[in-house]
């Protein structure tokens, strides 16, 4: 007896899957799973075309500038690239 | 000293079957494994310590396990038995996903699609072994590799067996360095292994901005039982990659997804006691969830063979592999056995978009099953 109650049916039979329509149901799954994914992907491929399209009526820099650039560029540079920069720029000026 | 006796047959030793001693040592090896070994130990911690908090025994009277109505852990569970969980642990995903390199070279999006093999051969098998429909399409969902997919449609399709769904998802993600290597090298010649892929291009912002919205409008259309997954997922990613939304996306792909996952992990671990997961059709959910894992991997694997047949830019077969989602782990495994033959191929960032194409594929695989199945 399985835990919701109903009886497990350990009878391993083809027809299982017949009744429960296996086989259609799994390559139907398949198709569209890869049938989305394939739109996905063609999209993507098409997206810079549509992009270069796009930004001669509006080229990137007119939109609106988002305000993570200069954030990143902080926090993308830590402590140690800092004074390494420092260093190098040190000896350079002293060489 | 009646009301001392009385006490002592209410004590967790008195109420301690076997079952539940076998469980408490099951948790205590998650937790073992996860310091000692690594393995995914921001899941299998919250998990181990669970499934000992769950199996500790307790009087009938007393309402104190997740199955109990209005428990504590009842309503933390809550999350998890109605699907609450998942989406949100995919906003945090999205949050923390970059899809430059799925967006640089979009073939390797296919990968993520061969792989779902592994959900529909599953499913076949258990149907054959004797489960129903929707038993077989919620077991079916861990060759998808994805936690909280697995959990999403278990919750919808069969409830009853959510924890040994959940902990077969979860086990087997921790062992994804365990069990995909041998399969990977089977599959392939050295020479494939050996195949160095072109570095992917540098991606527009624009082309961030405008991938999340339309890939969920053409998913969520295809496949609407995708809608709760694959909303979160790029909802999240569209907070990150906007640019105007930093503070919300930094929230979504730490705080929210921290508590979500220690939430999800204990509760999923606290439903495994065991009178209800030590039964045979757990055992059986094991076996097809190994079985699952390795058909995805070959499916994966197997897929970027067939597609090299056709390109002139062939890709590395190793790659397939990371289409069974488990993100990063997967991507990191073909990383290292790539590394074996070649110590100067880096494999990871081409390995990152398969990767985060299965996620996408597995809740779209989700969706059809939740809209097929469902009664």
């Amino acid at each position: 007896v399985k835990r919701d109650g109903t009886e497990l049916n350990f009878t391993f039979d083809i027809q299982n899957i017949i009744d429960g329509q296996g086989i259609s149901i799994a390559i139907t799954g398949m198709v569209i799973v890869f049938f989305a994914l394939s739109v996905i992907s063609l999209f993507i491929a098409a997206l810079p075309h549509i992009l270069t399209l796009f930004a001669r009526r509006w080229p990137e820099s007119e939109g609106h500038q988002p305000t993570r650039t200069a954030a990143h560029t902080q926090e993308a540079v830590s402590d140690e690239a800092v004074a390494a920069i420092a260093m190098a720029f040190h000896h350079r000026r002293q060489a | 000293m009646d009301i001392f006796f009385e006490f002592l047959q209410t004590t967790g030793f008195a109420q301690m079957t076997i079952g539940n001693l076998a469980m408490v040592i099951i948790g205590l090896i998650f937790i073992t494994l996860a310091i000692t070994k690594d393995y995914e130990p921001l899941l299998l911690v919250p998990i181990g310590f669970g499934v000992v908090v769950g199996n500790i025994g307790y009087v009938d009277t007393m309402t104190l396990g997740v199955y109990d109505e209005g428990s504590v852990l009842y309503y933390i569970y809550f999350g998890v038995s109605q699907g609450i969980f998942p989406p949100l642990i995919f906003l945090g995903i999205g949050a923390m996903t970059d899809f430059s390199t799925m967006l640089s070279n979009p073939k390797l999006i296919l990968l993520g699609a061969t792989a779902q093999i592994g959900i529909f051969l599953t499913f076949i098998g258990a149907l054959y072994l004797g489960f129903t429909p929707e038993e077989a399409g919620a077991i079916g969902i861990i060759g998808g590799a994805d936690g909280p997919t697995a959990i999403f449609l278990s919750s919808k399709l069969a409830p009853h067996l959510l924890g040994a769904i959940a902990i077969a998802a979860y086990s087997y993600m921790a062992l994804v360095p365990v069990i995909q290597p041998p399969i990977m090298r089977l599959l392939t010649t050295r020479e494939e292994r050996l195949i160095r892929m072109a570095e992917p291009r540098a991606t527009s912002q624009r082309e961030r901005i405008v991938f999340p919205i339309v890939a969920f409008l053409i998913a969520a259309l295809i496949a609407p039982g995708s809608i709760a997954l694959l909303g979160m997922l790029f909802f999240g990613n569209l907070l990150k990659e906007s640019g105007v939304t930093e503070r919300l996306a930094n929230t979504a792909r730490t705080g929210l997804i921290d508590i979500v996952t220690i939430l999800l992990g204990f509760s999923v671990g606290a439903s495994t006691q065991a009178q209800t997961f030590l039964r045979p059709d757990s055992l059986l959910i094991f076996g097809l969830g190994a079985l699952s894992f390795c058909i995805a991997t070959a499916g994966g694997v197997l897929g970027a063979k067939f597609m090299n047949l056709f390109l002139k830019e062939k890709i590395n077969p190793l790659v397939g592999a990371a289409g069974v989602s488990a993100v990063p782990d997967s991507a990191r495994v073909v990383q290292m056995v790539g590394q074996q033959e070649d110590p100067q191929n880096y494999l990871l960032m081409h390995a990152m978009a398969p990767n985060v194409a299965g996620v996408v594929g597995s809740a779209i695989g989700a969706g059809i099953l939740w809209s097929v199945l469902v009664k």
